[in-house]
């Protein structure tokens, strides 16, 4: 009856972590324990170095995406890449991955640089369906590279090392990268449209207008996969980087923005956070109460091979990805199948991965996928021509899933060095 | 610090508002009043964030700096760790002020009129009921502590005093939440958006407006 209840009311649009909270409320009441043991749970946050870096990166995508950061990598990325054939659909997925990467597939990415690259596309003469698509896929490219917020925070729940995350992203990412820039050549050459001239004055330019954002990628790539530095502190240099240059450098960011600015980014911290915070309590129970290993015992009469696993993984995530956003996803759902996915010998830096990657096709996915309502509501286009356009780029999404799930050594390869 | 979202608000003797029903004009500044004590609230909000975050940051980095050369500071780490709490409570406290904490709201965006504000009513009630029983228990947790006499370690300051933000955090969610039921009612009477950023506006509009995940829903 209260189950029915709570799942009436997360339905009905409750916080998320209210419910979670509700749920430990009553486990714990139920067993007779305390409640105050949620508590002790939930102050394990206070121990986590790498959740430090989530309100910094928070802060430096918030700073970037409002400042003239995105218009900037639009005009460097055309200097340097749409001579190639399909060069602006090239560009957009390039500037849309970086970007994304550094705000945290938040729906950032549709709205800042989106705005930008949809008019561009429609003038160079690419048909508004390719756009359409392209754009409302980009929002969430980029999901696999550093410093990706959803990594560290898979990273963390699972109980996997962020850095080695990090890198096992690239490949998988690159690969995502690289079909859509095929497709986007490809589909460019059909519709012949025309190549842009290459200057190198232009380029030059563009490279001295944002001299001072070039260095932020590299940097961070350095700090991380030099091991130089943990995620936590390159977040803390990313954050003075990101500051000193819009604020001080470019002044694109008043001192008088920063209370507005604060706020929103740390409202979407406190939101990620509450969740994360009910979640520790809950999923101390379900581990107490041997949920996982119920469920173990349940999938492994059903499952008997890895493959199979994995399959029913993929269709399982979708299904996650569908209904819920990818840091609730995360918390909620990836302390159940760690454990699962172990039995079955699948790697958690893999896991992790394909956790992500369907994740990020869910957001497109119809009927409820978030980037499809966020591009329908920037573009002015109904959500069912949104639909129509992603179709091609969720298929190829889908085998790009396919290659990630079933070769593990694409992840594992750069994932299990050290 | 500068929240100060209410220009011009209605007052009781606005002269756009011609007295109607007596006590409507009452209704109406009772809520205008409560309204700007959610902003001051919010304002005071943001104000420790901006002091957390902006701790945050210099402690990190100060660190990062201090370990190319030696240790670091010892209660540095520490003290940055906790941090992330307080940000987390603070900001958790300014998301349901602003109705932007996550959801799935699958169902409640099909509602219409005034079954939509009851689910709303009874939603903000669960909340501050959840939350009000966990900063009971989050009560418990830090006078325990507080009995024990544990201490944050290379600080040796008493744990509780860090730890106090857990039911008050959660004490301050539940009061949002209740604040947003008489509120609610006062969202049709003409008011200004908080300065927030184009950006995020134009985002959260479209999340508000046609978001199925219900991210900030209702």
């Amino acid at each position: 009856m209260t189950a029915l209840l709570m799942l009436l009311f997360a339905l009905l649009g409750a916080p998320l972590f209210v419910i979670i909270g509700w749920i430990a409320l009553s486990a714990f009441g139920a067993a007779g324990i305390n409640p105050a043991a949620i508590i002790i749970e939930l102050y394990r946050m206070a121990s986590q170095p790498v959740l430090v870096a989530i309100p910094l990166f928070t802060f430096a995508g918030f700073l970037m995406a409002e400042s003239g950061t995105p218009r900037r990598i639009v005009r460097l990325s055309r200097a340097a890449l749409s001579w190639m054939p399909g060069g602006l659909a090239v560009v957009s997925l390039a500037a849309c991955a970086v970007f994304t990467a550094f705000t945290g597939a938040s729906g950032v990415t549709i709205i800042a640089l989106g705005g930008l690259l949809f008019p561009i596309l429609l003038k160079e003469g690419y048909s508004e369906r390719f756009s359409l698509g392209l754009m409302t896929t980009s929002g969430s490219l980029g999901l696999l590279f550093p410093p990706s917020l959803p990594l560290i925070l898979y990273g963390l729940v699972a109980g996997v090392s962020v850095d080695r995350l990090f890198r096992a992203g690239l490949l998988p990412g690159v690969l995502i990268l690289l079909i859509l820039c095929f497709y986007a050549m490809s589909s460019a050459r059909r519709s012949r449209i025309p190549r842009q001239p290459f200057s190198w004055t232009e380029l030059k330019a563009a490279l001295k207008e944002s001299g001072w954002e070039i260095p932020l990628p590299f940097l961070v790539l350095w700090l991380i996969y030099g091991g130089v530095v943990t995620a936590a502190e390159a977040a803390a240099v990313t954050a003075v980087y990101v500051f000193v240059v819009e604020v001080l450098v470019y002044r694109e960011i008043r001192f008088r923005d920063l209370p507005a600015l604060t706020g929103e980014s740390m409202a979407m911290v406190g939101a990620i956070l509450a969740i994360l915070g009910c979640a520790l309590g809950l999923t101390n129970y379900l581990v107490d109460a041997e949920v996982p290993q119920l469920m173990l015992s349940w999938m492994e009469g059903l499952i008997d091979s890895r493959l199979l696993f994995l399959v029913v993984l993929n269709l399982f995530l979708l299904a996650v990805g569908c209904l819920m956003d990818i840091f609730s996803a995360i918390i909620v759902v990836v302390p159940l199948i760690v454990p699962v996915a172990l039995k079955f010998g699948v790697d958690p830096v893999h896991l992790g991965i394909i956790f992500l990657t369907n994740l990020e096709i869910g957001y497109m996915t119809p009927p409820v996928g978030l980037n499809l309502f966020i591009a329908s509501y920037r573009f002015g286009r109904p959500v069912l021509s949104l639909y129509r356009a992603t179709f091609v780029y969720l298929l190829l999404l889908l085998g790009a899933l396919l290659l990630i799930t079933y070769i593990p050594w694409l992840s594992l390869w750069l994932g299990s060095m050290n | 610090m500068n929240q100060d979202s209410q220009q011009t608000p209605p007052g009781p003797a606005d002269p756009r508002h011609p007295p109607g029903i007596p006590w409507a004009a009452g209704l109406r500044s009772v809520l205008e009043s409560l309204r700007r004590f959610r902003s001051l609230l919010e304002g005071l909000e943001i104000g420790a964030l901006l002091l957390l975050l902006g701790g945050m940051i210099l402690l990190a980095f100060l660190q990062v700096v201090l370990r190319q050369f030696h240790g670091g500071l010892l209660w540095a780490d520490v003290v940055v760790r906790h941090l992330v709490l307080w940000i987390a409570f603070a900001g958790s406290a300014l998301a349901a002020s602003r109705s932007r904490h996550i959801t799935i709201d699958a169902l409640g965006r099909l509602l219409k009129g005034p079954l939509r504000m009851t689910v709303r009513g009874l939603i903000d009630l669960l909340g501050a009921w959840i939350c009000l029983r966990l900063a009971h228990a989050g009560f418990d947790f830090t006078a325990m502590s507080r009995e024990f006499g544990e201490t944050i370690d290379p600080l040796d300051l008493p744990a509780w005093t860090f730890q106090a933000v857990i039911p008050a955090g959660f004490a301050l969610i539940a009061f949002h939440f209740l604040l947003d039921i008489p509120l609610m009612f006062g969202e049709n009477l003409p008011q200004e958006d908080s300065p927030g950023l184009e950006i995020r506006r134009a985002e959260s509009d479209a999340e508000s407006c046609a978001d199925p995940k219900g991210e900030h829903g209702r």
